[in-house]
């Protein structure tokens, strides 16, 4: 026999007969005042902006019936993987909660399950037993959240089913490792240089982005040393917006960008950076195929044998607002379409590239010609 | 005192451990009688609690939903009676650490003892709002409701004091590779006579640069906003100094490091000598994508350098805006500055400083050429 007093509200809703006995014994709560739940009841569905949706009798939970105000509240505490209730089926809405349950439906809360948010990884940097930030937890806790995304079934992200990983500020290093962040999954930190996403990754990129989607409002650092090593691999339609990229290791090739898909991408407030002493070339970005359209950012390699702010191999690029700078050509156009307008170009052009109302590194006016 | 008797052995095939809760004797003391910390009501209890077959169950279940998974149990570390024999105590010590709950007293978190209404409250509070360490290095600062009194100074004097609380020292402290960010929600934080003090490697995101305002109304020297070190990212607020009356009123004012704006408006509106919208000294300088420095009354700048170091001014498609000059550049900066507004007046150039621009222009959409 369990005897409780002044339990709080929740005891009130359930009669001692709709209470499980999934202790194995007989459980009586006694009734706090009748008029306490109701009262709370009220002030709930009032305050609250947002209503839970109608509550179906014994979904999720077998033993809410929805007969109180709780009840489509408690439905939805499970559907957001809060809680999965006491066993059996059950959600034991007039139990106490013990402070051992407590804290993990609160750290849940807080941090996040696979429904709640609803289609958002959160991710948040960790710190050792001493406080100090521990990178490579972090990293790993990025990576795991990224494989925690489902790849098949009703959640799996789509076209009417974006995902965001969310990031908060901090250092997240990713090792060797090298993950594809899916398509229609988007990636946004809580700032340039306030999160870092860096590793020291081989040959290839730090990150593979599937396309349809967004990366944002974060820095990304590869310092591989392999003999080539790039920034982000776009491999899909992407939007990038407010990222930085740094690219240094690599004894061949650095390139912060890599692009190579048939769509169409699209950089804004996008900082570029390629250096370090690769004996091929550095490059801001090397467009393999597709569509890049750019307003506002920095194009930028320098050291190594060669420095291009974008090598073109093929696709197009319509460039506004830029500032491209190689350290042997701004812009390498080998197989593609290169259209410029409202850049400054640091260093010459190499292939055909059509300019209009560009300036050089001393701020010379060009109106329709290439520095 | 009520007493609570635990009795049962549940086993947990998927776990395959049996954890035994037979006779555990707890006190429950009224929660009412709580002295000062919320969590201190149980301090009293003397007999930690295994937990029960539901909180068996919702342990079990926890490491199958959710993403996030707490760092492995350590015994004893931050509560003593914690011992790491459930599957929720990984998730209690990371709610210690988290600061949601600092325990029940003594050292202990009384994991088996019910959580009472008022605990619960404080609980649910913290996780909302944020502690010391939740969210991680994320000062999360949202405005009071207007109908509490003064809201607007309320508000500022909480963003002051949150500010504060950041750790100037120790492995918390902010630093290049440990950054923290101020999250600011929509509303107006009236500093009243204050000075917003933000150490480096703090940024502050507001909610738009019309929907998140920090204001104040000084008089003799008056700072609204101070940066002396590291990197300061602002986005998408105002900052405002709208009352010096005696020698300077600054909106921002930087004493070393580098200053990023990026959808920010800065503006000094008074009767004071000099109305500055950003003072720099020996401070570099970037405003991007619709920024602007807006100053008048008595002799106002837009933008005022100086200091004996070389530093950039990096201004792209924003605007600056002075009675007397948009910049006056007293310190040699360099100044890079792109398709952006410059209004009421001319450029103003001293000592060993350089302007570099390009697409620029006036009130009327003029050209403006470079001094």
């Amino acid at each position: 026999m369990r005897t409780l007093s002044g339990i709080g509200i929740a005891a009130v809703v359930l009669s001692v007969a709709q209470v499980p006995a999934v202790f194995g014994q007989a459980i009586k709560e006694s009734q706090p005042p009748a008029t306490q739940p109701a009262v709370s009841v009220v002030l709930e569905g009032a305050l609250g902006p947002y209503t839970a949706p109608t509550c179906v009798p014994g979904v999720p939970f077998a033993d809410i019936t929805c007969t109180t105000g709780f009840d489509a509240w408690i439905e939805q505490f499970g559907r957001d993987g809060i809680s999965t209730g006491c066993g059996g089926g059950d959600y034991c809405p007039g139990t106490p909660v013990t402070r051992d349950q407590m804290a993990v439906f609160i750290e849940r809360a807080m941090r996040g399950t696979a429904n709640w948010p609803a289609h958002t990884q959160l991710v948040w940097a960790l710190k050792n037993a001493d406080a100090t930030p521990n990178p490579t937890g972090s990293g790993q806790a990025l990576l795991a959240a990224i494989t925690a995304i489902p790849t098949s079934g009703n959640d799996a992200p789509s076209a009417s089913n974006p995902w965001l990983v969310k990031l908060g500020p901090g250092i997240y290093d990713l090792g060797s490792a090298q993950p594809n962040l899916p398509a229609y999954v988007s990636m946004e930190g809580s700032g340039v240089e306030v999160t870092t996403i860096q590793s020291s990754s081989g040959t290839g990129p730090l990150m593979t982005c599937k396309g349809n989607a967004n990366v944002s409002f974060l820095t990304v650092i590869n310092v591989g040393t392999a003999s080539q090593a790039s920034g982000l691999w776009l491999s899909g339609p992407t939007r990038l917006s407010h990222v930085g990229v740094r690219v240094s290791g690599a004894s061949g090739i650095n390139s912060a960008l890599v692009v190579n898909e048939t769509g169409t991408i699209t950089l804004n407030n996008v900082r570029l950076e390629a250096s370090g002493g690769g004996t091929s070339s550095n490059r801001g970005i090397e467009l393999q195929a597709g569509t890049v359209t750019a307003h506002v950012g920095d194009y930028i390699a320098s050291g190594g044998s060669f420095g291009y702010g974008i090598v073109l191999f093929a696709g197009t690029a319509q460039i506004f607002d830029v500032t491209l700078e190689g350290s042997t050509n701004a812009i390498d156009n080998i197989g593609g379409t290169a259209d410029v307008a409202g850049s400054q170009l640091t260093s010459t052009v190499s292939g055909t590239v059509t300019c209009a109302g560009v300036y050089d590194g001393s701020f010379g006016f060009h109106a329709s010609t290439c520095p | 005192m009520v007493k609570v008797r635990r009795i049962g052995t549940i086993a947990i095939a998927s776990f395959g451990l049996a954890i035994s809760a037979a006779l555990a004797q707890v006190s429950v003391p009224p929660a009412r009688n709580a002295p000062t910390s919320p969590a201190s009501a149980a301090a009293s209890q003397s007999v930690p609690s295994q937990g029960d077959v539901s909180a068996a169950a919702e342990g079990l279940i926890a490491s199958a939903l959710s993403v996030y998974t707490p760092p492995a149990c350590v015994p004893g570390v931050p509560f003593t009676d914690i011992h790491c024999t459930t599957g929720f105590d990984a998730w209690i010590e990371q709610f210690g650490r988290d600061g949601i709950s600092s325990g029940c007293g003594g050292g202990l978190y009384c994991p088996g003892t019910p959580v009472t209404r008022d605990q619960m409250a404080v609980f649910i509070e913290r996780a909302m709002r944020g502690t010391a360490n939740w969210p991680p290095h994320t000062v999360l600062v949202y405005h009071h409701p207007m109908g509490e009194g003064n809201s607007n100074v309320n508000s500022g004097n909480e963003l002051i004091s949150l500010v504060a609380a950041i750790p100037g020292s120790g492995p918390e402290a902010p630093a290049n590779g440990n950054p923290w960010v101020v999250k600011l929600g929509p509303g107006t934080w009236d500093l009243g006579s204050s000075t917003l003090f933000l150490p480096g490697w703090v940024s502050i995101e507001g909610s738009g640069m019309d929907e998140t305002v920090i204001t104040s109304a000084t008089s003799g020297i008056a700072v609204t906003l101070s940066v002396s070190s590291g990197v300061t990212t602002l986005t998408r607020l105002t900052v405002q100094n709208f009352g010096g009356t005696g020698t300077g009123a600054y909106a921002i004012q930087m004493n070393g490091g580098r200053l990023v704006v990026d959808r920010v408006f800065v503006e000094a509106v008074g009767s004071a000598t000099y109305q500055l919208g950003i003072y720099a000294a020996d401070s570099a300088i970037e405003m991007y994508n619709e920024s602007g420095a807006f100053a008048s009354g008595g002799v106002s700048f837009g933008i005022y350098t100086e200091g004996s170091q070389y530093h950039a001014l990096t201004i792209h498609h924003s605007l600056v805006e002075g009675l007397n000059n948009p910049i006056y550049n007293n310190a040699g900066y360099e100044v890079d500055m792109v398709d952006s507004g410059v209004y009421d007046s001319s450029l103003a150039n001293f000592g060993a400083g350089v302007f570099k621009c390009i697409g620029n222009y006036d009130r009327n959409m003029n050209a403006v050429t470079c001094p």
